[in-house]
């Protein structure tokens, strides 16, 4: 099953970061904080983008950094999607190409085993209905289309762990729940644990069941998305 | 008299040697130029300061001394330049080869300049973004910083182009003058000026010539660095 397992510590100038938590079995986890608590921070050392100074991340079984045994598996090897705020999308390509850019092989991600839960492209794309975008570049989609494609790049590149920071935080608030809905589905149909990263509490409450909260740089607890 | 579309063979010579030589200097240099661009930019380092004096020298320098260092390292009797004709019998004295290499050294820092910038405009968020999709560096590298570097790399080349086309003091004082070898456009047009009885038409011809690759190249770059600008505001 699904394991999180961090004790790290960072110092970025003044501030002293400082995350401890172990969790088991979880499908979405929420991480809430207000802005510049260091919600991000914490993202970014698990994706592999900002290098603790000393303590250890464990997925499930997978040791992604551990400073003891000096272990820190470089992002491209972590197998950790993250989506963050503004989706990022590849501006010089087209939308199939942003999809297909995290597949090993691009057959890989054609090929389908005839399951619904398959992570295929043709699967993914009806899913998140985005099939009539492929041709065009991310400059020409809107706001909601482009958070579809930036999940969808995400999951085809089948991580073991999703990163979500913020994704809906340009977004109105009709698209925002349309999305949260759909990110709960890929999330529980693909089998692909999830950190969702948000300052908005309503939104926490609809997508997860557990949440950490974040506060001065350090996780403060782990509460039910439903008592926030 | 010619008409003036019609070149004699040392016009020719000089304007088909002036254009193999250009090309060849930003062929040489354009691999250095996008390593040295994108170290300039994305790095920071001890020494940094003194890389970017060492690439950006040759812009400041009187042309006749880049010459002349070129010459001390790279005649045949030159620090490097002996090696390189006894192991290898390469030799930049007095040919075409040594025109290309004081082009390249001249117009290098221009080209660098450009594509430093293009890659400094290049947001690192994509490159992070590709990392987590499992593409490694040199994945990132080509797939995502280059082509979103583009623009400006294609406008640097196209201005060091310009550059090598309008190089004289360093050649001249590295490789001469000598026909059909190293007689550049400008050097051409220079021995032209120093014979008085040289026609005036020819000298003018090779100076609109150059004129109008000049102003061309400078367009062309032009367009190109607008186009990373309208879509790098586009992102």
């Amino acid at each position: 099953m699904n394991t999180l397992d961090i004790n790290i510590k960072k110092q970025l100038g003044d501030n002293s970061f400082n995350y401890k938590v172990k969790i088991d079995n979880f499908n979405i986890l929420g991480v809430f904080g207000d802005s510049g608590v260091g919600k991000s921070t914490f993202i970014n050392m698990i994706a592999g983008i900002i290098k603790p100074d000393a303590g250890y991340i464990k997925i499930s079984d997978t040791v992604l950094f551990n400073s003891e045994n000096n272990i820190n598996q470089p992002i491209h090897q972590r197998n950790v999607g993250v989506i963050f705020q503004d989706t990022k999308l590849f501006p010089h390509l087209s939308v199939k190409s942003n999809l297909l850019y995290g597949c090993k092989r691009e057959a890989g991600c054609r090929s389908s085993s005839g399951s619904k839960n398959d992570i295929n492209f043709d699967n993914i794309i009806s899913i998140l209905g985005i099939e009539a975008l492929l041709d065009r570049k991310p400059n020409k989609l809107s706001g909601g289309e482009k958070s579809r494609v930036a999940i969808g790049r995400a999951i085809l590149s089948r991580p073991k762990l999703l990163l979500m920071d913020e994704p809906n935080a340009s977004l109105d608030s009709k698209k925002k729940e349309q999305l949260l809905d759909l990110y709960k589905l890929m999330a529980t149909e693909f089998h692909i644990p999830t950190i969702f990263v948000t300052h908005s509490k309503e939104e926490l409450k609809q997508i997860s069941k557990q949440t950490i909260i974040i506060e001065d740089y350090s996780i403060k607890a782990v509460v039910q998305s439903d008592t926030l | 008299m010619d008409g003036f579309l019609s070149f004699n063979y040392n016009e020719l010579t000089a304007i088909k040697l002036s254009l193999k030589i250009a090309l060849c200097s930003i062929i040489v240099t354009l691999p250095f130029g996008i390593l040295c661009g994108y170290i300039l930019a994305r790095f920071s380092f001890r020494g940094k300061i003194l890389l970017d004096s060492i690439v950006n020298l040759p812009l400041i320098l009187p042309p006749v001394i880049t010459g002349y260092l070129l010459l001390l390292t790279f005649g045949k009797n030159g620090y490097i330049g002996k090696y390189l004709y006894n192991l290898f019998d390469i030799s930049f004295a007095f040919n075409w080869k040594g025109a290309v290499l004081a082009s390249a050294v001249v117009s290098f820092p221009l080209m660098v300049r450009a594509i430093r910038v293009a890659i400094e405009q290049v947001d690192p968020s994509y490159e992070k973004v590709a990392g987590t999709l499992g593409a490694s560096k040199l994945k990132v590298f080509f797939t995502i910083t280059i082509p979103l570097a583009m623009n400006g790399i294609i406008a640097g080349t196209v201005t060091a182009f310009a550059r090598s086309l309008g190089e004289f003091g360093a050649t001249i004082t590295f490789v001469s003058n000598i026909p059909g070898k190293t007689n550049t456009i400008p050097i051409e047009i220079y021995s032209l000026i120093q014979n008085p009885s040289s026609a005036d038409a020819s000298i003018i011809k090779l100076v609109i010539i150059s004129i109008v690759i000049a102003f061309l190249s400078l367009i062309l770059s032009e367009v190109f660095v607008r186009k990373t600008i309208a879509s790098s505001k586009d992102r």
